[in-house]
């Protein structure tokens, strides 16, 4: 064989691990963008119309969101793609990054000390934010990272910037349409 | 110079040592998720991995979920060894250049 072929063996087989990498990794996170970009999609629309019913619109919404998430992990673990061993570093990752999580959501309430909808809203979307940025850097997804990233930007511009009258329709596409866009592309282009 | 290991040589079953050494070491893939991965078939995917499994680079598995027979493949220490011996040996054909 000679370097030219060998290069091109080289590029194949870095071609295909990362189409590997890239593809698992859609079909495991893209469930959860689409469900969860459609779920906080419907609950802004629907509080933009219907402000006074917030609170049971998001807290529907959430508990929706809450079951669906553990009913698709239980069928990913059980018939996903990819089988992963019970013992299983992720598992111990996991458990940190919602320690983390949840150490986050303490700081934040204590600095930010939110004392009405709007405040408490985008704290729920700046968690989300941070959850796909924590979870892109640990399973060095930089597109995951991104989305955080835009979530997080579109959070703060829809409630420092944007005001409270189009906040709702801002988050809509910002929280809701962006992860529930990014989850249809990648389930449908990177299979 | 070390000799390219022929049985990963191929492309496809290259493919196939690429995909499953991407997955994660204690990971194992699902056979039809492989298949559509690949673009394989069925017989064509199933005659490289026993093959594979054949010289110890891969390991096979049956598992019943919801009484539906899964298959799952996974790559084995061997055969990690194997491909990541054939990288660096394609790497210092390239260098000689």
């Amino acid at each position: 064989m000679d370097a030219e072929n060998a290069s091109e063996s080289l590029k194949a087989v870095t071609s295909a691990q990362s189409r590997t990498k890239r593809a698992i990794s859609a079909r495991m996170t893209s469930p959860y963008l689409i469900l969860w970009g459609a779920i906080l999609t419907a609950e802004f629309l629907l509080t933009n119309f219907y402000l006074r019913y917030a609170g049971w619109i998001f807290g529907i919404g959430g508990s929706l969101g809450t079951v669906m998430t553990f009913l698709f992990v239980r069928l990913q673990l059980k018939a996903g793609p990819v089988l992963p061993t019970q013992q299983s570093k992720e598992n111990i990752r996991l458990l940190w990054f919602w320690l983390i999580l949840a150490a986050f959501a303490l700081g934040w309430v204590f600095l930010m000390a939110p004392t009405n909808g709007a405040q408490v809203n985008a704290f729920l979307c700046s968690i989300v934010a941070f959850a796909w940025i924590v979870m892109g850097l640990w399973s060095d997804e930089l597109p995951l990272v991104l989305l955080g990233a835009v979530i997080a930007v579109g959070t703060f511009v829809g409630y420092f910037v944007i005001g409270r009258e189009f906040y709702c329709l801002w988050m809509a596409a910002a929280a809701g349409g962006i992860p529930l866009g990014w989850g249809l592309l990648s389930r449908y282009l990177w299979k | 110079m070390k000799e390219l290991d022929q049985l990963i040589h191929q492309p496809t079953r290259l493919q196939i040592m690429a995909s499953l050494t991407a997955i994660g070491r204690d990971d194992q893939a699902d056979f039809a998720y492989l298949k559509q991965l690949l673009k394989l078939t069925d017989g064509n995917l199933g005659a490289h991995l026993t093959k594979l499994e054949a010289a110890g680079y891969i390991n096979i598995s049956k598992k019943f979920i919801d009484r539906k027979p899964r298959t799952y493949v996974k790559a084995t220490d061997k055969g990690t060894e194997a491909f990541n011996d054939y990288i660096k040996t394609l790497k210092k054909i390239i260098k000689s250049r």
